[in-house]
């Protein structure tokens, strides 16, 4: 197997399942190599703030889900904002929820710092062509 | 029937009058009397009669005075004067303002107080009972809304788990018997998951307000056709979105990918399946309207299944999965917009459906 393109991504995910599925298709699509796993944004906003001084560290990318309990996605995207631009131009965000709310997706589609916005079922060209060229990526979403 | 229940404040600087009033009322209905206005406030803060009665001429506040100020606080009032025709003006200008209800004529007649109480009541009630049912109805309204929204995610999410599952095991298992099975779910769990957006739909269209904004036409295809990629399948659709733009485009993108999702899911489901289906979206915008047409080689519809189309629960094809919702949800979302719809097609070589939209900017 080829070299995965990132150590670690960061999965946001209260659903262990999806967590899981995430884990192995991230593998087996040769993304990752493992995976950093929060069950909710203040579990993952957290970590964050704890490398506020070394952001090196923190893997550069997240896959987000949107509704979680405790702080969903629209809240962490919130607190993420107000991070140091260190971490915030490290870490490229991608949503990845089920939901079909328009009005959910609508806000993401305007929030500059999602990077990209995924469906679950996650498929896995879906995850490499978000992946290889996040901006152009975004680009064809507006 | 008694009317004792009926609370009734009376305001006059006489006591002789406030006296008269209560020997004619007291049997029917629960009298208040107050010297002062702010004796009479006191009242209204504690009991908050549903008709208050007050007196024109008073020394520090005339009647027409004291009730413009009742109804700042307590507009659901019954608010009734009672005059000996001075100060018409004043009067008549506080009726029309809605200040006052009714004015009765002094000296005045036991009758028609009584009938001027009961009317005030009657319409009290009334509008009580009204604000009583709007305040259920809004919080009904609100459930709904939170069920809508919730059955939305957490009715899908768990679904999409299991879709997501699937996959990954038809990528990890290799038994052929198993992968037969995997298909199978895949496709059920498909249609459940379309019944279910079709319910969000139509609830969602029956209720959101419109939202007009900038439609980028060519984006809203692809991304509205990237949604539906994952139940293709092994086949390759091919898609090819026209759009001449002469003027910019405003609308309400909510319903107009609503009609949109609904058309490309149709032509995904109705495809051929010996041949490579292709999508054609071609979109004309001008200042007054967006004309779309949104053309298939699928199997096409026969001649006599086109009037019956845009039914509820109309399916030509009981093969094919499908609610009878969606073309009845186009037409719904459409209507919403002033929009319009017709549909051809030529029975095994395609379907073609020609939507105007009309231009908000």
């Amino acid at each position: 197997m080829k070299t995965p393109a990132y150590p670690v991504v960061m999965l946001v995910d209260d659903n262990g399942i999806d967590l899981y599925l995430h884990r192995r298709l991230l593998q087996i699509a040769g993304i990752a190599e493992r995976t950093l796993e929060f069950s909710n944004g203040a579990a993952a906003l957290e970590f964050l703030k704890n490398h506020e001084n070394n952001a090196q560290e923190i893997p550069e990318v997240m896959l987000l889900d949107i509704q979680m309990p405790l702080m969903n996605g629209f809240d962490f995207l919130v607190h993420f904002e107000q991070l140091p631009a260190e971490i915030k131009n490290r870490v490229h965000i991608f949503t990845l929820s089920s939901t079909n709310n328009q009005e959910d997706l609508w806000k993401l589609r305007r929030n500059p710092l999602v990077k990209g916005i995924l469906r679950k079922p996650l498929d896995d060209g879906d995850l490499l062509q978000a992946l290889i060229k996040p901006e152009a990526r975004r680009e064809s979403e507006l | 029937v008694s009317k004792k229940h009926i609370k009734v404040l009376f305001l006059d600087d006489e006591e002789g009058n406030l006296n008269s009033f209560r020997a004619a009322f007291r049997r029917d209905y629960d009298v208040y009397v107050a010297q002062t206005p702010e004796k009479a406030f006191e009242i209204i803060q504690a009991i908050q009669p549903p008709v208050i009665i007050s007196d024109q001429r008073m020394p520090r506040m005339s009647g027409v005075e004291f009730l413009n100020t009742v109804r700042q606080t307590h507009p659901e009032s019954m608010r009734l004067l009672i005059t000996a025709y001075a100060d018409l003006k004043d009067i008549i200008d506080a009726i029309n303002r809605g200040n006052i209800y009714r004015f009765i004529a002094k000296p005045w007649s036991e009758d028609e107080l009584r009938m001027g109480i009961e009317n005030a009541y009657e319409l009290y009630l009334t509008r009580h009972n009204l604000q009583v049912k709007v305040h259920e109805l809004e919080k009904t309204n609100g459930e709904l809304n939170k069920f809508i929204y919730s059955a939305s995610h957490d009715l899908r999410a768990p679904l999409m788990s299991v879709l997501g599952l699937v996959r990954l095991a038809r990528k990890e298992v290799v038994d052929s018997k198993a992968l037969e099975f995997f298909g199978m779910i895949d496709s059920s769990v498909n249609k459940l998951e379309v019944f279910l957006q079709n319910i969000v739909d139509y609830y969602q269209n029956s209720r959101n307000l419109e939202q007009i904004q900038d439609i980028g036409f060519k984006a809203l295809v692809e991304d509205v056709f990237d949604s539906f990629r994952h139940t293709v399948g092994l086949q390759t659709p091919q898609l090819e979105v026209v759009v001449r733009q002469n003027a910019p485009f405003k609308g309400d993108e909510f319903r107009i990918r609503i009609v949109l999702s609904n058309l490309i899911s149709n032509a995904i489901k109705f495809r051929k399946e010996d041949q490579d289906l292709k999508i054609t979206v071609e979109v004309d915008i001008d200042e007054r309207e967006a004309r779309i047409g949104i053309e298939d080689n699928g199997i096409g519809i026969l001649e006599e299944h086109l009037n019956q189309l845009f039914q509820m629960f109309f399916r030509a094809q009981s093969e094919r999965p499908g609610t009878g919702l969606g073309l009845y949800i186009v037409k719904e979302a459409l209507q919403r917009i002033g929009g319009e719809i017709v549909v051809k097609s030529d029975h095994g070589q395609g379907t073609r459906f020609e939507i105007s939209i009309p231009n908000q900017a």
